[in-house]
């Protein structure tokens, strides 16, 4: 038995119980890092203004039912009365997320944080992804990106649930059924809101996207203007062959592990035209954009329904515990 | 349209305190005899400096044109090592510390370009002007001619941050020794339970070359502030990119 050495002090060493990011972990941060835009955006000086509150939260108002309109104006106006502050707030706020994602003693706490959060915006900030009104399109976001934010935070949930015996990620939390459920009503809903009489209109597609290529950087505007004149005049058509596409993506984790990775493929494929076409990378070019909008979150979705053959039961009994996405070797940056 | 000035000043002296800090490491490295990346921590510092003079004109500290050579060097170098890691082990392989792979050498890339980028697009200052500050820049039509790249370093410095917020918990205290009963180095070992092959995580193999006690974990000298810096570092230099798109 010895006594303390003065001259030593606690050091930091490499911890024995540390593992590598699996895949849901992966998916995690990835979502992290996508918080982590969102804050920033949020700092833009854009949002430090009066503009922020007054204009951009309460246009959300425009074409929801009336209660909700009027709570959408007041909460507009009060943020932008108070635009420093609440506009600090906000950051804030997904900062704390962001990183408390990113640090695996908070992961749970920070999901369950981003939750409320995304709830909340989702009501005010987003007007509930304007579904309410008949101009919601999965083009420009519908069901509105922060409500997904929320979906991925229940998706990735950190549960012990053996990841072997799991056919995806996002069925860990839940189970395979209520996770193919919630994927079924996410692309169910966008294939419905492709056929709104707004978006079928023979210029409806088009004037979105020609509304968003304003303001957007020459490549990206000359990219928007060539897609909106591509589908000028064949709103219909286009409206229906996309309302069918997103269809048979929700019905993706109902098929076989080949057909369904071959719809996850084509989620995460048509995903990123939305994203790079319709919602301009969530117009962060313009310096008013709030967050990236749907497209990275709809791919991260995806990502999580990535279907992976299940092992045997027999194997599964014999390596009790066993994490075959978690590879024991030490990995870094 | 200004940035608010409390938060570009407060940025400014994070970015200071970093730059700071990190000199300390180097010499508080070299005092106490424990390990540290040294170059990552001169790109640190370096960054650290720069970013608080972009934000705050006051902060300057080097003439125009002398950061731009500083991160091409940057820049140049951590292409190399990145080069020269693949060369030996490939792209999916770890360092002989087992904890680098190449992203470590490849986010350091991206932070020393992102700056040689910034200090490149942004716009030159007026004859006569003493300063180039981020309020500045951020109003005076500083918006990048590359939009494209601008929105992918702001993605992978991000990505980056993110990933060194996750390995903070890779590394654990170890308390104080028990004196008669082990030494500091196996004190690490028992504690951990660490294997044998773990010899050197975290450090640089130059580094440790230099440094007898190189091959002690436990003599690293304080990584998760070294990963807290980063993190600090590559969330400020995304806002700062973020603001020219």
């Amino acid at each position: 038995m010895g006594f303390i050495d003065a001259s030593s002090r606690p050091r930091s060493a490499l911890a024995v119980d540390w593992r590598a990011p699996d895949r849901r972990r992966m998916l995690q941060l990835v979502l992290a890092t996508v918080w982590l835009v969102d804050a920033v955006l949020q700092f833009q000086p854009f949002m430090f203004t009066k503009a922020f509150g007054n204009q951009m939260i309460t246009a959300n108002a425009a074409g929801n039912p009336t209660p909700l309109a009027h709570q959408i104006t007041w909460a507009g106006r009060a943020i932008g009365h108070h635009a420093m502050v609440s506009n600090t707030a906000f950051g804030l706020i997904q900062l704390v997320i962001a990183l408390g994602i990113a640090w695996r003693p908070t992961v749970k706490i920070a999901l369950a944080t981003s939750v409320a959060w995304a709830l909340s915006v989702w009501w005010i900030g987003e007007g509930l992804g304007r579904v309410l009104t008949p101009t919601a399109s999965p083009l420009t976001g519908a069901p509105g990106a922060v409500i997904l934010y929320a979906l991925l935070a229940i998706l990735l949930w950190p549960t012990e649930r053996d990841a072997s015996t799991e056919p995806f990620v996002a069925a860990r939390p839940l189970g395979a059924p209520v996770a193919r459920a919630l994927w079924l009503a996410l692309w169910g809903s966008l294939s419905y809101y492709a056929l709104l009489a707004a978006n079928r209109s023979p210029q409806g597609l088009h004037d979105l996207i020609k509304a968003m290529a304003v303001g957007q950087p020459h490549w990206l505007s000359s990219l928007d203007n060539s897609a909106a004149t591509l589908v000028a005049h064949r709103g219909l058509e286009f409206s229906i062959v996309l309302a069918i596409v997103l269809g048979v993506i929700a019905l993706g984790p109902f098929l076989s592990v080949t057909a369904a990775r071959a719809t996850i493929v084509a989620a995460v494929v048509l995903s990123a035209v939305l994203w790079v076409v319709g919602q301009g990378f969530g117009d962060v070019f313009s310096g008013s954009g709030t967050d990236p909008n749907s497209g990275p979150l709809l791919m991260l979705v995806a990502a999580a329904f990535w279907p992976r053959r299940v092992r045997a039961p027999a194997a599964a009994v014999s390596e009790p515990g066993a994490d075959l996405s978690r590879p024991l070797s030490l990995s870094g940056t | 349209m200004l940035q608010p000035t409390w938060l570009v000043d407060t940025l400014a002296g994070i970015m200071l305190v970093t730059a700071l800090y990190c000199v300390t490491r180097l010499v508080a490295a070299r005092v106490w005899r424990r390990t540290l990346h040294r170059d990552t921590n001169l790109a640190h510092m370096a960054d650290g400096a720069a970013m608080a003079g972009m934000l705050d004109g006051a902060l300057k500290t080097l003439p125009s044109g002398a950061w731009e050579v500083v991160f091409s060097f940057l820049t140049l170098w951590f292409a190399t090592r990145g080069a020269l890691f693949v060369w030996r082990h490939g792209i999916g392989a770890a360092d002989s510390d087992h904890v680098h792979h190449v992203t470590h050498y490849l986010s350091h890339l991206a932070m020393a370009g992102a700056m040689l980028y910034m200090f490149v697009e942004a716009s030159p200052s007026p004859p006569g002007s003493a300063t180039r500050s981020m309020v500045a820049m951020g109003g005076a039509g500083a918006t990048s001619n590359l939009t494209g790249l601008t929105l992918l370093l702001v993605v992978v410095l991000f990505a980056s941050a993110v990933w060194h917020a996750d390995g903070l918990t890779r590394y654990t205290v170890v308390r104080p020794t028990l004196v008669g009963a082990v030494t500091s180095g196996a004190a690490f070992g028992a504690s951990t339970g660490a294997d044998d092959e773990r010899t050197a995580p975290g450090v640089d193999t130059d580094v440790s070359a230099h440094d007898p006690a190189g091959a002690d974990p436990s003599r690293l000298l304080a990584p998760r502030l070294e990963m807290a810096c980063h993190i600090a570092l590559c969330i400020t230099m995304g806002y700062m990119l973020i603001l020219m798109l």
